[in-house]
C-alpha cells in the first residue's frame, strides 16, 4: 500500500503512529474539541487545531461504529493520514495520525484501543500505545504487542508490494461496492487527465475510502495536486480552486456550494453512482484500454486483486512503453525520451502525448530515473505487468512497447558497471544534478536531524517536535529500537544479515525489474533477477538487504549512495544479550505504571520466528488481568506450532517466538525511519549502557521528568488544567482535558 | 443580479517555498485574517478586491505547497488560471534556476499569457546574490515584466499586483474584441473567454 504513496509525499516514518487522540464532536455551544491526546508532548499546533473540525466534518450517523480517514498536507506538501474510529456509544472519534497510509492496519489499531478503553481498566491504554508507538515493522517483518497478559494482541505486518485486495482492503472495498464498473473507469480517466474531481457522499467512511481508492487506481502514478478525503465545511470555498483537485466532499458540505462559482469540476456522487462530468476523457482513451478495463470491473464478484489488477493493466497498456523510452548512455546521467515514449504506442500518441503533460507522469518518470541514476534500480507489480504483457506480445509477434527490456536491462548492467569503475564519483554529480526535489528532500532530511540533535522546537517541522520529547521517553524508544528491527547483527546468526550481496529471501510474491533474465550465478532463491540485487554487488559496502532497501525507497526521501554510510546505525546489540536484558528484571524507567506488554517485531518467512524484541513492562501481577477479546489479530501471524512461552506469561495458543538459540534477523539496514548519515542523538544512543547502570538510570528519570514539565503542553492557555498528579500523569505520558 | 464585482481572476502564485509567496500574498490581500491554510491542506488563496480603469476586479490568489519536488510544473496545474505570478528570492540563486525551468515549460507548453516575474527580498543588497541585469535580460527573453520586491517593507508589491491585474484584465477586454462579443453578462463572458483560454486541450 505504502508504494502508492511517491516518495515525495509520504513525510519521515519514525513512529508508527504520530499521535492518538479522542475528540469530542462538541455541541451547538463548542466547536469539536480534542479531549486528550497520546503522547501529551506532542506539538503540532496547527494539526491539534485542525483535527477535531476534520475529525467531524459533519453530523454522523449514530447509529453504528464508523471508520474513517482524513489527510493533511504539511507546507512541504508531506501527508500526514488521520484514522478515525467514531462510536455513537461514547458520542467520542478516537483518531490515529500517522505519516503511513496503512488505513487496515491503522483501524484495527483503533479497536484495539476502543476494546482497552471500554474495558474495566483504561490505565492500561497508555502503557499499550507506548508499546505500539515504536518504529513501524520493517517490510517482511510483524510488529505483535500483546497486552491483558497475552490474551489480547495487537499485530501489524508491514504491508507489501502487492496491490490492493479486496476484501482486505477496506477502501478498495468500499469502492467498488459502492460503485459501478463505467463509474470507476469514468473517474480514473478524469484523475489521469487531472481534472478537478469532486467525490460526495454522505459519510466520511464512503468518502474517504472512496477518495482513496480512487488515488490507488493511478499506481504505479500517484496523485500530484490538492488531495483533501474529507473537506470540513469552514474549507468549502477551496472547491474554488483553479488548479487539479481531488476532494472528498461531504454531501452536507457540497449542498452550500453554488456549482456554477466552482466551474469546470467532475462531480463522482458514490451514494448514488452518478458521475458528471463536462469532459469526455474516457472517450479520449483508446477502445481497446477502456473495453478491457471495464470488461474486469465488470465482474462484481471480483476478489483478491482483480480489481487492482485491471487498472494496473489497463496503466502498463497505456505507458507501459516508458521503459523503451530510457535512454542509457554510458558515463552520462539515464535519461527519458519524450519523443520515443510518444512512438511506443502506435494507437494512441495523442493520448501519450497529453500524459507527458501531467505531473503524475512527469513525478513518476522522474522518480524512476533517479532511482536509476542513484544505483538503487526498482521492482514493483507495475513492471512486473509490465514484463508480462510484453512477453505477450512478443509471443504474438506484436513486440510493442515490450522489445526493449532485455536490451535495457543489459544497457543498465553496464552503464552501472562503468559507475563502478570510476568509483562512484559519477554519483556525486547525479547528486548535484538531479532533481531538485531530490536535492530538498535530502536537505530536509538533514535540516531534520540537525534539529533532532539539538532538540529544536521549530513549528513547521515534524522531527524537531518528536525529537524534542523530553529523554526519558526517548530511552525507552531507544531502547525499543535497539531491540526491534533495527538490531543489525546478531552473535549466533547462522547465515543472515551482515553479508553484502545475497539478498534475504525475497518476499512471498518475487517482483521483477526490467526484466526476467536470471543473473549467470543464480541468487539463492531462483528469481528473475532484481537490478536492485545487482547494484548491491556494485556497492558491497552496503549492507541493507536490498529487498528491504528497495522498500524503504517508498518511505524515505531518496537516498544517494556515495554517502558515507557509517559503519552501524545503530548500536550492535547481540542476541543473546538482548534477550537476556528483555528478560531482566530491571524495566524501562517509563514502565512503572504499567501491566504486562510484550513488543514483537518478527520476520514471517522465518520457521524459528526470532524473538528480535520483548518489552516487558511488569508490575504488579494482579493488575495484569484486563479481560480482552480481539478479532483481528490472528491472520498475519504464519506459524502454527506453538512454542513455550519464555516468561511468566499465561499460555497463549499463538505462537511466541523463542528468546534464545533462534535464528537472527538481520535488518538495521533496512531502517524505514532515517537516512544512514542523519545524525541523530537516537543513533548514537545505546540503551544497554544504561539498562546496565541502574543509578544512572535512576538519576536520569528523576531529570527527564523535571524536562516533561518543562515541554509540556502549557494548558493555562487554554483556560484548562491538568487532572492527574504531575509525575503519574507525566509517566502516563496523557493529557487529559476538562 | 447585483454583483460586487465585474470581473473574477484566478491567479497563481508559484516559487520555492522560502521565496516569500505568502508574504506577497499577505502584503496585498484583504483577508488577512481568514488565516491560512496551507499548513493544512496543502493549499491557500487570498482575495483582494480592486478598482481598474472604472471595473471592479476581484483577485484571487492561489498558493500551493512544496512546488519545488516539481522538476517541471505541467500545464494542467495552470489549466484553469488567468495569470501566473512568479517568484524567486534575490537572495537565492536556486530559486531563481528553478523559476527559469518552469517559465521555459510554460512557455513551451501552456498558453496562460499573462505572466510577472518576481525578485522578492530585494532590502537586503548586502546578500543579493540574484543581480537585477540578470534577472531583467532573462524577463526580457521570456517577454514579462520583472519586479524586485520587498514583501518585508512593502516595496514594489502593490506595483507588481497592479500590473499582472491590468493585463490579465486588458487581454480579457481584448478577448471579448475580437470575438465581439456584446453582451455584459460577467459569467457568459469569462465562460467563453476561458474556453478559448484553456491550455494544453
Amino acid at each position: 500500500m505504502s508504494v502508492i504513496y511517491s516518495i515525495s509525499r509520504v513525510d519521515t516514518v519514525r513512529f508508527l503512529f504520530e499521535l492518538f487522540c479522542e475528540v469530542s464532536p462538541g455541541d451547538q455551544t463548542r466547536e469539536p474539541y480534542i479531549i486528550r491526546k497520546y503522547p501529551e508532548s506532542y506539538k503540532n499546533e496547527e494539526e491539534l487545531k485542525n483535527v477535531p473540525k476534520f475529525t467531524f466534518p459533519c453530523k454522523l450517523e449514530n447509529t453504528f461504529i464508523q471508520h474513517y480517514s482524513f489527510v493533511l498536507t504539511s507546507v512541504d506538501s508531506k501527508y500526514t493520514f488521520c484514522f478515525c474510529r467514531y462510536d455513537p456509544k461514547t458520542n467520542t472519534a478516537l483518531v490515529l495520525l500517522s505519516h503511513l497510509p496503512w488505513h487496515d492496519i491503522f483501524y484495527k489499531l483503533l479497536n484495539c484501543i476502543a476494546t482497552l478503553e471500554n474495558g474495566p481498566e483504561r490505565g492500561e491504554l497508555t502503557a499499550f500505545l507506548a508499546a505500539c508507538r515504536i518504529r513501524p515493522p520493517a517490510p517482511g517483518h510483524t510488529l505483535r504487542v500483546t497486552y491483558d497478559a497475552g490474551r489480547g494482541a495487537f499485530t501489524c505486518r508491514c504491508p507489501g508490494n502487492g496491490l490492493p485486495s479486496i476484501p482486505d482492503n477496506c477502501n478498495l472495498t468500499e469502492y467498488f461496492s459502492a460503485l459501478e464498473a463505467g463509474r470507476m473507469a469514468a473517474l480514473w480517466a478524469a484523475l489521469l487527465h487531472e481534472r478537478r474531481v469532486a467525490v460526495v457522499a454522505s459519510k466520511p467512511a464512503r468518502l474517504a475510502a472512496c477518495v482513496q481508492a480512487a488515488n490507488d487506481t493511478l499506481f504505479p502514478m500517484s496523485w500530484q495536486h490538492i488531495f483533501i478525503p474529507i473537506l470540513p465545511p469552514h474549507l468549502v470555498d477551496y472547491l474554488l480552486a483553479p488548479m487539479p483537485f481531488l476532494i472528498g466532499v461531504p454531501r452536507s458540505v457540497m449542498e452550500t456550494v453554488r456549482m456554477s462559482e466552482v466551474g469546470d469540476v467532475v462531480v463522482l456522487d458514490a451514494d448514488s453512482n452518478e458521475l458528471k462530468s463536462p469532459f469526455r476523457d474516457l472517450e479520449s482513451l483508446p477502445a481497446e484500454v477502456v473495453g478491457a478495463l471495464r470488461r474486469s470491473l465488470a465482474d462484481r464478484q471480483a476478489l483478491g486483486d482483480a480489481v487492482s489488477r485491471a487498472f494496473l493493466r489497463a496503466l502498463v497498456a497505456l505507458i507501459g512503453g516508458y521503459r523503451d523510452a530510457i535512454r542509457i548512455e554510458k558515463g552520462q546521467l539515464i535519461t527519458f525520451n519524450p519523443e520515443a515514449f510518444v512512438k511506443t504506442r502506435k494507437n494512441m500518441q495523442p493520448f501519450l502525448r497529453k500524459i507527458l503533460q501531467s505531473q503524475i507522469f512527469q513525478q513518476f518518470i522522474d522518480e524512476r530515473l533517479e532511482l536509476l541514476n542513484s544505483g538503487r534500480g526498482f521492482s514493483d507489480e507495475f513492471e512486473l505487468e509490465c514484463t508480462r504483457q510484453a512477453e505477450r506480445a512478443g509471443l504474438a509477434g506484436a513486440g510493442a512497447g515490450g522489445g526493449g527490456v532485455n536490451t535495457l536491462k543489459q544497457q543498465y548492467r553496464e552503464w552501472a558497471r562503468g559507475v563502478k569503475r570510476e568509483g562512484g564519483a559519477f554519483f556525486k554529480t547525479v547528486k548535484d544534478k538531479a532533481n531538485p526535489a531530490v536535492q530538498s528532500a535530502v536537505k530536509t532530511v538533514r535540516q531534520g536531524g540537525k534539529n533532532m540533535k539539538s532538540a529544536v522546537k521549530g513549528l513547521k517541522n515534524k522531527m524537531p517536535k518528536t525529537g524534542s520529547r523530553p529523554s526519558s521517553i526517548n530511552t525507552t524508544d531507544d531502547s525499543r529500537y535497539s531491540c526491534g528491527s533495527g538490531t543489525p547483527v546478531s552473535s549466533d546468526s547462522s547465515s543472515t544479515s551482515r553479508s553484502p550481496s545475497p539478498p534475504p529471501s525475497p518476499a512471498p510474491s518475487p517482483l521483477v525489474p526490467l526484466t526476467v533474465v536470471p543473473r549467470a550465478p543464480p541468487p539463492p532463491v531462483p528469481l528473475p533477477l532484481d537490478l536492485l540485487t545487482e547494484m548491491e554487488l556494485l556497492f558491497p559496502e552496503r549492507r541493507s538487504p536490498p529487498r528491504e532497501t528497495d522498500k524503504a525507497k517508498t518511505l524515505n526521501p531518496p537516498r544517494l549512495p556515495q554517502r558515507p554510510h557509517p559503519p552501524l546505525r545503530y548500536p550492535i546489540v547481540s542476541t543473546r544479550k538482548l534477550i537476556d536484558l528483555s528478560d531482566a528484571p530491571a524495566p524501562p524507567p517509563r514502565a512503572i505504571p504499567v501491566s504486562n506488554f510484550t513488543t514483537n517485531i518478527t520476520k514471517h518467512e522465518v520457521p524459528t520466528e526470532f524473538h528480535t524484541s520483548a518489552i516487558r513492562f511488569t508490575e504488579d501481577n494482579d493488575k495484569a488481568k484486563l479481560k480482552l477479546t480481539l478479532s483481528a489479530h490472528a491472520r498475519s501471524l504464519p506459524a502454527p506450532a506453538p512454542a513455550p512461552p519464555p516468561a511468566p506469561a499465561p499460555a497463549r495458543t499463538e505462537h511466541r517466538p523463542r528468546p534464545s538459540k533462534s535464528r537472527t534477523q538481520e535488518s538495521c539496514g533496512t531502517d524505514l525511519i532515517q537516512l544512514d548519515d542523519s545524525p541523530t542523538g537516537l543513533d548514537h544512543f545505546d540503551p544497554l549502557k544504561y539498562r546496565d547502570k541502574d543509578d544512572k538510570q535512576t538519576i536520569k528519570t528523576s531529570a527527564d521528568s523535571a524536562l516533561l514539565h518543562e515541554y509540556g503542553l502549557d494548558f493555562g492557555q487554554f483556560g484548562l488544567s491538568e487532572l492527574s498528579a504531575p509525575q503519574a500523569s507525566t509517566h502516563e505520558g496523557w493529557t487529559t482535558f476538562n | 443580479m447585483a454583483r460586487e464585482f465585474d470581473h473574477l481572476f484566478k491567479l497563481l502564485i508559484i516559487g520555492d517555498s522560502g521565496v516569500g509567496k505568502s508574504c506577497l500574498l499577505l502584503r496585498f490581500a484583504d483577508n488577512t485574517f481568514s488565516g491560512s491554510y496551507i499548513t493544512t491542506i496543502g493549499v491557500d488563496f487570498k482575495i483582494r478586491t480592486l478598482e481598474i480603469n472604472g471595473e471592479r476586479v476581484k483577485l484571487q490568489i492561489w498558493d500551493t505547497a512544496g512546488q519545488e519536488r516539481f522538476r517541471t510544473i505541467t500545464s494542467t496545474y495552470y489549466r484553469g488560471t488567468h495569470g501566473v505570478i512568479v517568484v524567486y528570492d534575490v537572495t537565492n540563486g536556486e530559486s531563481f534556476a528553478n523559476v527559469k525551468r518552469w517559465l521555459h515549460e510554460i512557455e513551451q507548453n501552456c498558453d496562460v499569457v499573462n505572466k510577472v516575474l518576481v525578485g522578492n527580498k530585494n532590502d537586503c543588497p548586502s546578500r543579493k546574490v540574484v543581480v537585477t541585469e540578470d534577472a531583467q535580460r532573462f524577463a526580457n527573453q521570456m517577454n514579462i515584466p520583472l519586479f524586485e520586491t520587498s514583501a518585508k517593507e512593502n516595496i514594489n508589491v502593490e506595483e507588481m499586483f497592479l500590473t499582472i491585474t491590468k493585463m490579465v484584465l486588458r487581454s480579457k477586454l481584448e478577448m471579448k474584441e475580437r470575438q465581439n462579443v456584446t453582451a455584459n453578462d460577467t459569467v457568459n463572458l469569462k465562460k467563453s473567454h476561458k474556453g478559448k483560454k484553456k491550455c494544453c486541450h
